[in-house]
């Protein structure tokens, strides 16, 4: 008998499974037992074709697989290659014991070739992380491998390679992925291409560099989408690690291209309002991940935000506080990290053209109220800023800044924020909460006022008196200032909603 | 909540109805009885309101509750909940004429109004068995209890054909005094109020208009403490009235040459003083 080791996915975790392969005397079959699901089960016609078309022809015997833990269901192609090596050792093809401190995953196809599985990045990663010497994986997903280091990663095309490798001296192969390669950024829309709003994009600045949720709200036609679209080219670029954490996910989520193997811009998730609870937030009998995950370090772009069923929106009220979402189903529960920053956009009545100069608005003042009850308290609570979009706009100061321009002011805001709060475990403004906010933004006397003003009058909630000074905190970190002073004051009233 | 039955021939029944032709047969009411002798000035309106409405109702009404004048209306949405309203947030009681039964108020959003009404001691009434719910047919009728029990009738906004029209018309033929703010002339709601102007209603700028009328009102003077309303102190009036019309911040720092600070340091003193709106932009009330 000959034990492989392989791994399983489940959610982010990796579990160690162990392929037991029996080849014995006895009337021909073949078995494999251990809660396989289809992918696994169809498995042997691959693997006897692929080892028929690769060395030798099987011999009729009784080829018994067991796949261990037997509790846990397996699933997913990556099992073939761990089987057919296997049943190779155990028929004498190779030699045993080369590949104890192996992991081995990969997909066969008939012609004895290997093909590239999902989630290799992951699956590295927990490989380290158990202490293994080296993985064996498919030549095809060696660039996303390579992001791990202090892994032994032997990667192979074709089963005949792999039996030359294992026969003479297992050999690591020696890629490194130039990352800087990768940051080469290519975007739709730069901000310099939008002529006037500059509120806007002063708004959606603010937001980016804070992490604020915001929403904008225009006519249609003002351009809301398009902002939305020129935003990803002003965010600050992925760490390494966190082009590890999303490069992992989209590896688990199998959605990184053949052309481009790692994740090095921020995602930017757009998805339709017809979308399903489940495909937002993630689900299934063995949870997958949704758009909020997929939108995990990046921006999740609601457009539409009314036409979202509402039940639906509520639901990402605890993800965006959490940073994390847990989908429990009967028989597992699951926890995905969904790091985003909401931005989302509107109309602001349900014909669209209010405040329009162009068309007048047609709807009463109580389809106006229903079309906005449509978002709950809670959920627009959690959104700290308002952004006009209009249509009439002007041009007001001489300079079109781009967006490497803005994204480099960004870039400073964070770090001057990541280095307030380093003794925090929070890294952006919009994460203070009331203690951290009294201790880290102190205004004037006179902003006080203003706002007290703003409180007695009814203008304001209480609560939007807090937004505001962590508005203004943001607005004073982009201009570089220490201290709040009134002008941000005023500035942060501005973009927060008065309604 | 205790309904108190006043009939026809009751000592307790207001003179001021029995002037009026057909005057109703018995007042179911809640409160405070002795409201109903007490000189009165109905404010009417219509249920859409403009903000331009919506100030000058507020104004109109706090002045006068401000000088102990006793505000009736008929608790509709609109006009008659901003007057109400506007003397509860002053602790001053105040008159509203049902047109459904005690047991059935409507609107129904308006439940709270009628309780905050009696709790400032103000007095709830109508003609209808508490039992009888709503009924279109008895709108127009309640109306000609308002303008009765009042010695005039103040009309903030109303479209050409309302229900407004109606409680003007009954005031006319009860020989009551029409009071009527000067609508403005490119709102729906201006063409009806301006139509009383024009057939002689008395055209009203300010609360003495109406004070000055009636020998009732002599002592009615603002009390010392509260001062008026810095009225003709509007700061920047040029601003505000090129936000006549909405404009959003770029427009306006297009238009006025400001920088950025200041106007937002403008804006936010407009908006304390609830000179403006924000919708899409920046608005006038």
């Amino acid at each position: 008998m000959t034990i492989i080791k392989s791994i399983s996915l489940m959610g982010l975790e990796g579990i160690i499974i162990d392929v037991e392969v029996d080849v014995s005397n006895g009337f021909p079959a073949w078995e494999i037992v251990g809660l396989p699901d289809t992918t696994v089960k169809e498995s042997k016609e691959r693997i006897k074709t692929a080892i028929k078309n690769s060395c030798s022809n099987l011999l009729s015997k009784k080829y018994i697989i067991n796949l261990s833990p037997a509790n846990i269901k397996k699933e997913g192609s990556l099992l073939d290659l761990p089987i057919a090596i296997g049943i190779l050792s155990e028929i004498g093809i190779i030699r045993k014991n080369r590949f104890i401190d192996y992991i081995i995953v990969g997909e066969l196809s008939l012609n004895g070739n290997i093909r590239a599985v999902d989630g290799i990045l992951a699956i590295c990663l927990e490989v380290k992380k158990k202490k293994f010497k080296g993985i064996i994986i498919p030549k095809e997903n060696e660039e996303e491998a390579s992001l791990v280091c202090g892994l032994e990663i032997i990667a192979v095309s074709s089963i005949n390679e792999l039996i030359n490798t294992l026969n003479k001296e297992i050999k690591k192969t020696k890629t490194r992925i130039d990352i800087i390669n990768f940051k080469k950024e290519n975007y739709e829309i730069d901000f310099s291409d939008i002529n006037g709003q500059e509120d806007a994009k002063k708004g959606l600045e603010i937001a980016a560099a804070g992490r604020h949720n915001s929403l904008m709200v225009g006519t249609p036609g003002s351009g809301k989408t398009m902002m939305a679209k020129a935003l990803p080219s002003i965010l600050p670029r992925l760490t390494f690690e966190e082009i590890l954490e999303v490069t992992k996910i989209y590896s688990i989520a199998g959605l990184l291209k053949k052309e481009n193997k790692i994740v090095s811009t921020r995602p930017f998730r757009a998805p339709h309002h017809t979308i399903t609870q489940m495909a937002l937030i993630g689900g299934g009998k063995i949870p997958k991940m949704g758009e909020i995950s997929l939108a995990h370090k990046g921006v999740l772009f609601l457009d539409e935000l009314t036409e979202f069923k509402t039940g639906i929106l509520e639901l990402l009220r605890e993800p965006i506080e959490e940073k994390k979402i847990t989908i429990s189903r009967a028989n597992i529960s699951l926890t995905f990290p969904c790091d985003f920053m909401l931005v989302a956009a509107m109309n602001p009545c349900p014909c669209g053209y209010l405040g329009s100069k162009t068309r007048k608005c047609t709807c009463t003042k109580k389809q106006i109220e229903t079309y906005r009850a449509k978002l709950s308290g809670p959920f627009l609570d959690r959104i700290d800023i308002f952004v006009e979009v209009n249509s009439n706009t002007y041009n007001t100061s001489k300079i079109i800044e781009n967006s490497s321009q803005i994204s480099e002011r960004i870039m400073k805001a964070q770090i001057i924020q990541a280095d307030r709060y380093k003794k925090e475990d929070i890294n952006f403004n919009s994460e203070l909460n009331s203690k951290q906010l009294k201790r880290y933004c102190q205004i004037n006397q006179k902003s006080k006022n203003i706002l007290e003003k703003l409180l007695s009058n009814n203008v304001i909630s209480i609560r939007s008196y807090f937004k505001i000074i962590k508005l203004a905190r943001t607005i004073a970190d982009l201009s570089n200032e220490e201290k709040i002073s009134t002008e941000h004051i005023l500035e942060a009233i501005h973009y927060k909603n008065i309604r | 909540m205790k309904i108190v039955k006043i009939e026809i021939n009751s000592e307790k029944y207001p003179k001021n109805l029995l002037n009026i032709k057909n005057p109703p047969k018995v007042l179911y009411c809640v409160g405070n009885i002795d409201l109903l002798y007490r000189p009165a000035i109905a404010i009417i309106g219509s249920r859409k309101v403009s903000d331009y409405g919506i100030r000058n109702c507020e104004n109109f009404a706090r002045e006068l509750t401000l000088r102990g004048i006793l505000i009736i209306s008929g608790m509709a949405i609109g006009i008659d909940s901003i007057a109400h309203l506007e003397a509860v947030k002053l602790n001053a009681p105040t008159i509203a004429v049902l047109g459904t039964g005690l047991k059935h108020i409507f609107p129904k959003e308006n439940t709270s109004l009628m309780h905050s009404i009696l709790e400032k001691n103000g007095l709830v009434l109508t003609e209808c068995e508490p039992d009888v719910d709503f009924n279109s047919k008895n709108f127009p009728k309640r109306n000609r209890i308002i303008s009765g029990l009042s010695l005039g009738v103040l009309v903030v906004e109303a479209a050409y054909r309302s229900g407004t029209s109606i409680t003007v018309n009954f005031a006319k033929k009860q020989g009551k005094k029409i009071f009527a703010l000067p609508g403005r002339l490119d709102l729906k709601n201006g063409i009806g109020v301006n139509r009383f102007i024009k057939e002689g209603a008395q055209i009203t700028t300010c609360v003495e208009d109406i004070i000055n009328e009636f020998s009732e009102f002599k002592n009615c003077i603002l009390p010392k403490d509260k001062t008026k309303l810095p009225k003709d102190k509007i700061p920047n009036e040029e601003i505000l009235s090129i936000l006549e019309e909405e404009k959003n911040l770029e427009e306006l720092m297009w238009i006025t040459k400001k920088s950025r600070k200041e106007l937002l340091e403008i804006l936010m003193e407009l908006e304390c003083l609830k000179l403006i709106k924000r919708e899409q932009g920046y608005k006038r009330i």
